[in-house]
């Protein structure tokens, strides 16, 4: 689903859709909400996460040009976005709060909207029908926004924020308190805007959700960052966490006996139910290199091999617990 | 048996919330799933008996849920799902207040709010104003409330909607400690299928009122004979093509492959293609449905 | 064992029986309001006019005994008619039935202050920090909320009204040595305890009824000061220009005070005084002090009908959780 063709009002296409921070810090009086913030934020799907208080919704406020930074500057496709609504028409913002006029129906919301972006009559009507299609709301945007669940209403404030094609969008926990068919449908919705070309921020607390719209996530704490990029990517990074890879094996103890041999392996911990180990290691190169050769030497054929710390959950709690 | 239903109907003027409904559920951890709209509210409401049905009978916990609707509640702890509170309180008088209402007496429910706080983690926060408390501690506070009158049955609401990566972790491991090492039984409701999956070991889907499906989540996850799921460091095409010359048939699924094996071979095949090529398999196990695939699969069956 | 599991134990303790469940909303309600400094200080006031009312019934003890602790303060007594004070004892009724009627009309001003300081929030804060699921999820009905939530007005309202009025009878009756007096005033005492509660439950219900109609407790404590003075203000304007029979009956604090009346029997009272008076001047000025002659049932209607409406509101906005949402 293509919706560049629509377009018809000219914006900067030639810079690629990206969010910028240099050096950005925001205070509230002594309280200091984002600090010395550098960033940037390429086109595709990116997440944003953080225990609560890190700084996300600062951080949100401040890229879509709602607060002023303290310090540094906050710049979406080259332009700084403080005081600029001009740069609103290419940014869209569906917030985590519910503020809808409730006795709307959903299609004329969205229409509203687009004709507040500076779209004709005509235009507006075209472009809310194809957001609305776009999310999955064609059968209910008649009925007023009163009577939607909140599934409906998290589909409504997505169509808001795309109605006028932005290049960037902005989504604060856009599948919250939706049902899993939903949640299907907008992360979908979702990735297909990310694979479009634009450049999509979501924020979320639930891990898995982000780790199945993206691989690349950005992660603050206490208002500052903490890592940035693609998740295994950072896992790799993190020493002080030795990689952790379970090994299913009818002899398991045999091969834990072959395991404990090798230089890299720091911990090998037999698992009891599952029938097999989990291998402590910090050069997973070297270690996974091992693995046909072992597998394949007769006495210790390996069923299954996974990692229970490669995913989004286990980099979230090393970089953040104390 | 936790609770059974017989036949149960409940309308709303025209909006028909449970339709014949009938189940029979054993105790432990049970997950409640289901889209919106399918009565999953209602039906938790009936099971705590304040609404009144229209149709059909029920028990919960042994008890008439028409004729005994008071004594259910006794054995039956709520965290309701949204933001809720006694206002102007401080944590321990909150617990305490709960357990008073419940019929016990003021110096039992100040003992039990005392031990039952330090049980889900609230230590000094417990003197101070609730209405000062973060998500995380409020959804604690709400389930502290709910178990110290120490109920048979807890219901959980969404318990973890809104909260951050460790309010959940927090919340999750508490419930799972209640239902596998404390006998309580639990009626988990969630939209968030990991969550349920990590708590329960039994599930309910409802939908549009009807149950849909119902057993233990190890049974309704089908067994895929020859599918394995596989992920390699780097040159995953190359690597499919020469499963493909090995007669497999791979898919691509997020970033890794399913994969058909020909009948009769093993997993051993994997490890000899990788070895021959170079490859370094990150990730093999045999392709193992989710409560997700479950969810959508029994939705499917009703339309 | 020599160490102890630090987690969830079980509990099997005794249950209170059901009967009291409204007691432990009461008796929290009205610790949480005690706190307030403005309250004890309402009380505080609101026991003046009970010691006044005690000191004008130990006085007249004194002087039925014709002690000789009451000769200093003979001369405030001077301008009362001779035949009084020759014989106390048979305006005994008279004089403290009047007694009583000025101690509610003052006692009245203390009570609705007092119920405009803890009404407000008992339900409107309830239903802003939604506790409403909290409660009706425990073994609780919509009546035991109810009678706990009135309870807490009532306690306030029985410590201001009823038992001063309890206490300084009982202290009249100590003054006066003499037990007869109970055989002539118990219809007071009586009527003091049965007043108190119509105003209880009137007040009460209707004060509850405003507060589950807002999340405000500020705009509710405004809905009740109008209540009381526009009815007010509104009933005078109203005798004065349309001068109707029936338009005392707008104000609210009115009618409470014509059942008051009604209960105390200060028509008889006033009657006596009035046979001491001068015929000529008699009606003229007993007008000012007997107050509406309007039939008291017309009074129970309009406050039976108020507390219909402020049942109705009551039942709607505190919704039993047998809704779709």
């Amino acid at each position: 689903m293509h919706l560049d063709d629509a377009r018809e009002i000219s914006g900067p296409l030639e810079v690629a859709p990206v969010v910028e921070f240099t050096g950005a810090s925001k205070w509230y009086g002594n309280v200091i909400g984002l600090n010395n913030l550098t960033l940037r934020i390429p086109s595709g799907v990116t997440g944003l996460l953080g225990p609560n208080g890190a700084g996300k919704s600062t951080l949100l406020q401040l890229a879509t040009g709602q607060l002023r930074p303290s310090q540094g500057s906050v710049r979406v496709l080259g332009q700084a976005v403080w005081n600029n609504p001009g740069l609103n028409r290419f940014i869209g913002l569906c917030p985590e709060q519910d503020a809808f006029y409730e006795w709307m129906t959903g299609w004329e919301f969205v229409h509203t909207c687009a004709r507040l972006s500076g779209f004709s009559r005509i235009d507006a009507r075209d472009a809310a029908g194809r957001a609305m299609e776009l999310v999955g709301m064609t059968e209910n945007m008649g009925r007023a926004i009163r009577g939607y669940s909140k599934g409906m209403r998290q589909r409504t404030k997505l169509a808001q924020a795309l109605v006028h094609d932005p290049d960037v969008l902005f989504l604060d926990e856009p599948l919250s308190g939706t049902d899993p068919v939903a949640r299907r449908d907008l992360s979908d919705i979702i990735m297909g805007l990310g694979q479009c070309g634009k450049s999509v921020l979501v924020s979320s607390h639930v891990l898995h959700e982000v780790q199945a719209m993206t691989p690349n996530i950005v992660l603050l704490n206490h208002g500052r960052l903490v890592a940035e990029g693609n998740v295994r990517q950072i896992r790799d990074l993190i020493d002080k966490f030795p990689h952790r890879i379970v090994l299913v094996c009818d002899n398991y103890r045999g091969l834990a006996a072959k395991v404990v041999g090798f230089e890299d392996v720091e911990g090998v911990k037999v698992l009891r139910k599952e029938r097999g180990l989990l291998v402590e290691t910090r050069i997973p190169d070297a270690f996974y290199a091992r693995l046909p050769a072992l597998s394949s030497a007769g006495d210790t054929p390996i069923s299954e091999v996974y990692s229970d710390d490669d995913n989004l959950e286990a980099v979230f709690k090393y970089l953040v617990s104390k | 048996m936790l609770f059974q239903l017989q036949g149960v109907s409940k309308s709303y003027g025209k909006i028909r919330a449970l339709r014949d409904l009938s189940v029979e559920i054993p105790a432990g951890a049970i997950g409640l799933l289901g889209p919106n709209g399918a009565g999953k509210t209602t039906m938790i409401r009936t099971l705590l008996g304040l609404i009144s049905i229209d149709g059909g009978t029920g028990q919960v916990l042994g008890m008439d849920i028409r004729a005994r609707r008071l004594d259910i509640r006794q054995s039956v702890g709520f965290v309701p799902e949204d933001e809720c509170l006694f206002p102007s309180m401080a944590g321990i008088e909150f617990v305490g207040y709960a357990g008073e209402l419940s019929g016990m007496s003021r110096k039992d429910a100040m003992q039990r709010a005392h031990e039952v706080l330090d049980y889900v983690g609230l230590r000094e926060e417990r003197y101070r104003n609730v209405e000062s408390y973060s998500t995380g501690m409020k959804q604690r506070l709400k389930l502290a409330a709910a178990i110290v009158h120490d109920p048979r049955l807890l219901i959980l609401d969404e318990p973890t909607n809104g909260m951050d990566p460790a309010g959940r972790q927090e919340i999750l491991s508490l419930a799972r400690d209640l239902a596998h090492n404390k006998g309580m039984s639990l009626l988990f409701s969630s939209h968030l299928l990991p969550d349920v999956e990590e708590v329960c070991d039994y599930v309910m889907v409802l939908g549009r009122g009807k149950l849909l499906a119902h057993g233990l989540i190890s049974e309704l996850k089908q067994s895929h004979e020859g599918l394995y799921e596989v992920r390699v460091k780097a040159d995953q095409d190359l690597f499919a093509q020469r499963l493909v010359a090995a007669g497999c048939r791979p898919e691509p699924k997020d970033d890794g492959l399913v994969v058909g094996v020909p009948a009769g071979a093993t997993v051993g095949l994997f490890w000899n293609i990788a070895a021959a090529s170079g490859h370094q398999i990150r990730f093999l196990r045999p392709r193992r449905s989710t409560l997700e695939e479950v969810f959508l699969h029994a939705l499917e069956e009703q339309t | 064992m020599p160490i102890f599991d630090q987690g969830y134990q079980h509990w099997d303790g005794k249950l209170s029986s059901h009967a009291w469940r409204w007691f432990t909303i009461s008796a929290r309600g009205a610790r949480s309001q005690f706190k307030s400094r403005w309250v004890r200080l309402a009380i505080l006031g609101a026991w003046i006019p009970a010691a006044v009312l005690a000191t004008v019934l130990i006085a007249w003890g004194l002087i039925e005994q014709k002690s000789k602790l009451i000769l200093p303060f003979l001369s405030l007594f001077h301008d009362l008619p001779e035949s009084i004070m020759l014989d106390p004892r048979s305006y005994r009724v008279t004089i403290w039935t009047i007694a009583y009627q000025y101690f509610f009309l003052i006692e009245m001003f203390f009570s609705m202050i007092l119920v405009l300081l803890v009404g407000p929030s008992l339900i409107s804060r309830d239903i802003r920090f939604n506790a409403i699921p909290l409660y009706f999820s425990r073994p609780l009905r919509r009546f035991d909320y109810f009678a706990g939530k009135l309870g807490v007005i009532g306690f306030f309202l029985a410590a201001v009204a009823v038992v001063p009025a309890l206490i300084a009878y009982v202290l009249g009756l100590c003054f006066s040595m003499d037990l007869t007096v109970v055989r002539d005033t118990a219809r007071l005492m009586i009527a003091s305890v049965g007043y108190g509660l119509i105003v209880v439950v009137s007040a009460g219900m209707l004060m509850l009824a405003i507060s589950s109609l807002s999340r405000n407790s500020r705009y509710v404590g405004a809905f009740w000061v109008g209540i009381w003075f526009v009815s007010n203000v509104v009933g005078g304007a109203l005798q004065g220009w349309v001068k109707a029979s029936w338009c005392p009956l707008v104000s609210y604090t009115g009618n409470l005070l014509r059942i008051n009346h009604v209960l105390l029997d200060t028509d008889s009272a006033w009657d006596q005084i009035g046979s001491l008076m001068d015929p000529r001047n008699r009606d003229a000025i007993l007008v000012g002090f007997r107050g509406p002659t309007y039939p008291w049932y017309w009074s129970l209607g309009v406050l039976a009908g108020l507390l219909g409406i402020s049942l109705c509101i009551l039942t709607t906005r505190v919704k039993s959780l047998d809704r779709l949402k």
